[in-house]
């Protein structure tokens, strides 16, 4: 049914949608929307396609192993044997079990994932949130440093350029990825004996190449290249150039400008080369990996 | 290829958990857990509660795994959110009974742990992809949509709070959080990250 006051609740929702996705709601405020996104398919998907976005935020820096003793307390508990996990909340501490309570089948509010674990208690002065709004706000720029990201101020205006470079080569790359056909992935380990050292990914398929360099200097785009190879096997002793790149210092990965030549087998490999041309055999091999 | 055994998608491991196959459980844990505690461990600062956090993510998903609706993004995403609202959520409680130290001390000394405990993870060619393509669609924002984007997601404000602390008007902080999405689902589009990562999986 549409009407004025729908209408109204529409804009509504969508003008305050992105305070729900970032969890920014107050507990108290949520059956609102629940109650309106539960029945309006418009709302709900406009909202669920910001949270989904917002959910991939988390997926930017390092991921950290949990300790091996999470996995057994989840699995126990699932099964409905009750284990402490060494170090987790005395049991009457508002830890877990309000927020699983509001996981429960038949509540209808938390049918989207936005629904506030434990409304009830945790409903907190308005005052005293505001109140610590100013130690949130420098905590986010010890997390923008963190993830090295973007400095603060002036370091920002300095990266600004450095992001436009990332920007246009990040739209390449989605572009050269998200084509259809055979994607090709290697792993590119070091060869200088040092052991099994990660020096870059190869990402290929018919339409395109790059490089995510993990571990490859920046070379001299004036006096060097670097060339990515196909080796039938890893004796080969005739490889073929696949193409050439430039590392540059802060790139997040690397286009490879193809020969044309096609992959010779499923083994790859990457040299440095003095001058800027494709050499017809390697010069000084960085490091090779069989395709997965 | 090599010894490894066929691996369930994620829609098979999904009715399994509706099944309740408490192994389904076991394997979305495995792909996803550490991303998950990733996520709990960058919002609420120390790795107790980000393992409450992630305890409590899984075993909602347990508990009623209905919650989770394909058509609304990947079972990974959707962790990843309601991992990232479960912490706010811890960081707010904390605040609240003023128990809440001083944040940089706190990271200085979880730094510290995390170099002796932690090892970071590797074999997950997914998260490890998925991390570079954030991070490349997160640099290509400006910094001011940078800014409001990250402020509301690790300082957990609201876009008034945001235009308070940034003396920047209201209509124009909620312009930049929202264009700044909208930039991230363009570079993110499903192509990347949603179609990319069996193939990615299957591969590795």
């Amino acid at each position: 049914m549409t009407n004025d006051v729908t209408m109204m609740e529409h804009q509504r929702i969508q003008d305050e949608a992105l305070d729900l996705v970032f969890a920014a709601v107050e507990p108290a405020d949520l059956s609102a929307y629940d109650a309106h996104l539960a029945e309006c398919d418009q709302c709900r998907e406009y909202v669920d396609e910001l949270s989904s976005l917002v959910g991939l935020i988390g997926a930017v820096g390092d991921v950290q192993a949990p300790p091996p003793s999470l996995r057994a307390a989840i699995l126990a508990e699932a099964v409905g044997l009750s284990v402490s996990r060494p170090g987790a909340q005395p049991s009457g501490a508002p830890a877990s079990r309000n927020l699983l309570a509001d996981e429960d089948v038949d509540s209808p509010a938390s049918a989207s994932p936005f629904a506030a674990p434990g409304s009830g208690e945790r409903r907190r002065a308005h005052r005293s949130r505001l109140a610590s709004v100013a130690t949130r706000f420098m905590a986010v720029a010890a997390v923008l440093a963190l993830i090295g990201l973007v400095g603060w101020g002036a370091a920002m205006r300095s990266q600004r350029d450095d992001a436009r470079q990332a920007a246009s080569q990040s739209s390449q790359f989605q572009d050269a990825i998200s084509r259809p056909g055979q994607l090709t992935v290697a792993e590119i380990d070091a060869v200088d004996g040092s052991g099994t050292s990660r020096v870059a990914t190869a990402y290929m398929r018919d339409s395109g190449m790059m490089v995510v360099a993990d571990d490859l200097e920046a070379n001299d785009t004036s006096s060097s290249i670097y060339v990515l190879w196909s080796l039938a096997s890893p004796t080969d002793r005739a490889p073929v150039a696949l193409g050439s790149f430039d590392v540059a210092k802060g790139d997040l990965m690397s286009f490879v400008a193809a020969t044309g030549a096609a992959p010779s087998g499923r083994w790859f490999a990457i040299s440095e080369e003095p001058g800027r041309r494709v050499p017809a055999t390697p010069t000084k091999m960085v490091g090779a990996g069989e395709a997965a | 290829m090599r010894d490894r055994v066929q691996e369930r998608s994620d829609d098979e491991l999904h009715a399994g958990v509706v099944a309740r196959d408490d192994s389904s459980l076991a394997e979305i844990y495995d792909r996803y857990g550490a991303a998950v505690f990733s996520v709990a461990l960058r919002v609420v600062g120390d790795r107790d509660h980000a393992q409450d956090v992630a305890q409590e993510v899984f075993l909602a998903l347990w508990r009623a795994p209905q919650n989770y609706v394909r058509e609304r993004g990947t079972l990974g995403t959707w962790l990843m959110s309601a991992a990232h609202h479960r912490a706010v959520d811890v960081v707010r409680r904390e605040e609240a009974v003023h128990r809440r130290v001083d944040r940089a001390g706190r990271e200085a000394i979880i730094a510290e742990r995390e170099s002796d405990q932690a090892e970071p993870v590797h074999e997950s060619a997914w998260l490890n992809w998925q991390s570079r393509a954030v991070r490349a669609a997160l640099a290509e924002l400006t910094p001011t949509q940078r800014e409001a984007l990250l402020l509301a997601y690790y300082g957990g404000l609201t876009q008034q709070e945001i235009s308070e602390q940034t003396k920047v008007p209201l209509g124009t902080i909620k312009t930049r959080t929202r264009a700044a999405l909208a930039k991230l689902r363009d570079v993110l589009d499903a192509s990347a990250v949603t179609d990319l990562s069996p193939r990615l999986r299957s591969q590795s």
